[in-house]
């Protein structure tokens, strides 16, 4: 697949793909013989897993050492998994945070239903009133 | 090959203006947002932008504010001594208040690892370069470490012209290992010249040598903004 296809498939610009490659967070890419980008499909799964990553928030410091180890072979395994395991933490507590407020946003929704029935009810007890 | 430059700036991993040969919109962006990353695209100008955003040669050159720089490790650190002290010496002269200069010629001082007498040498070439009243009291700045040739050198650098040479014909380059660092130097002080007039409408990126001196681009737009 040429640069425009996998930027295509993926929502992404041709620059964004170069972008990726330059720094690191996918190895480089496969050329054909005239020089232009021919993505293999090992390149495309670096493709879409840089892209999920960093949409999760990983910095291109903790994805392209990720990168690099990965093509030093299997003696980086450890170091690898510890990239993946300190990742997951920040996740974890990014999603912790966000649990807080939802749980938060959630109370303040109930406390406005809680309201408005009150004001509901007053307004219907006036209305008997009159 | 003739060789065409595209400047542009990206954000969160995408760009966020077309690609551009003029780099004065890049510098707007570059003074507006925070966390951006300046990229060049340069290429044979026979093949359009869209075949360079595939084969061209691709730079990124991640841009350190004054933030970034304050916010290091500064206890210790032999570039900020260096700046510390020549702020002292300064200020025994009527100069024009140049601590932005002292400030951003230590940076690229520290993105350079130079030494510690070449980085005090770079920012009195640099300071005098801003200040020719300081030429007459330059001895005043020899180090007691200095040779020979270290004096000779700091009175070249502050000789004019201050920019880079410009070659019409193919460069041949001749490196001498004895004086790769004084090389750097010099670069330097001549990048250091060019971020001198960046708010200036002669200002070119394209006059600029060093990858470290694009990664200050937008200090030396804080800079320009802090010390007026």
């Amino acid at each position: 697949m040429n640069i425009k296809e996998v930027a295509q498939k993926y929502d992404l610009t041709a620059d964004t793909l170069r972008y990726y490659e330059k720094v690191g967070l996918i190895p480089k890419v496969n050329r054909n013989e005239v020089g232009y980008r021919d993505f293999t499909e090992e390149d495309i799964n670096w493709v879409e897993f840089a892209k999920c990553m960093r949409n999760a928030g990983m910095s291109v410091e903790a994805l392209s050492k990720y990168v690099a180890l990965f093509q030093k072979g299997d003696s980086t395994i450890a170091e690898r998994k510890q990239i993946l395991l300190d990742q997951q933490a920040i996740m974890a507590e990014k999603l912790s945070d966000l649990q807080a407020t939802y749980k938060r946003l959630t109370k303040k929704v109930d406390n406005y239903d809680s309201h408005i029935a009150k004001f509901e009810e007053e307004k219907l007890e006036n209305k008997e009133h009159v | 090959m003739s060789k065409k430059i595209y400047y542009s700036a990206m954000q969160h991993d995408k760009l966020i203006m077309p690609w551009q040969t003029d780099s004065k919109n890049i510098l707007n962006a570059l003074k507006r947002y925070k966390g951006v990353v300046l990229v060049k695209l340069m290429g044979d100008k026979k093949y359009s932008l869209d075949d360079l955003i595939d084969i061209g040669d691709l730079y990124v050159y991640k841009q350190e504010t004054m933030d970034d720089f304050m916010n290091e490790k500064t206890c210790g650190s032999i570039y900020l001594d260096s700046a510390f002290t020549l702020i002292d010496q300064l200020e025994n002269y009527p100069l024009k208040n140049d601590l932005g200069a002292v400030y951003l010629a230590t940076a690229l001082a520290q993105k350079l690892k130079l030494s510690k007498k070449l980085t005090y040498l770079l920012i009195v070439a640099f300071i005098s370069s801003l200040n020719h009243n300081l030429f007459d009291n330059i001895e005043d700045f020899y180090q007691t470490d200095w040779n020979d040739f270290d004096k000779r050198f700091l009175n070249k650098l502050i000789e004019e012209p201050y920019q880079a040479p410009n070659f019409d014909k193919q460069e041949i380059k001749i490196e001498f290992s004895k004086f790769t660092e004084y090389s750097k130097a010099a670069k330097a002080f001549q990048d250091l010249y060019q971020l001198s007039k960046i708010h200036k409408i002669e200002f070119s990126l394209v006059d600029l040598q060093l990858k470290e001196s694009f990664e200050l681009i937008q200090m030396a737009l804080e800079m320009k903004s802090f010390f007026k």
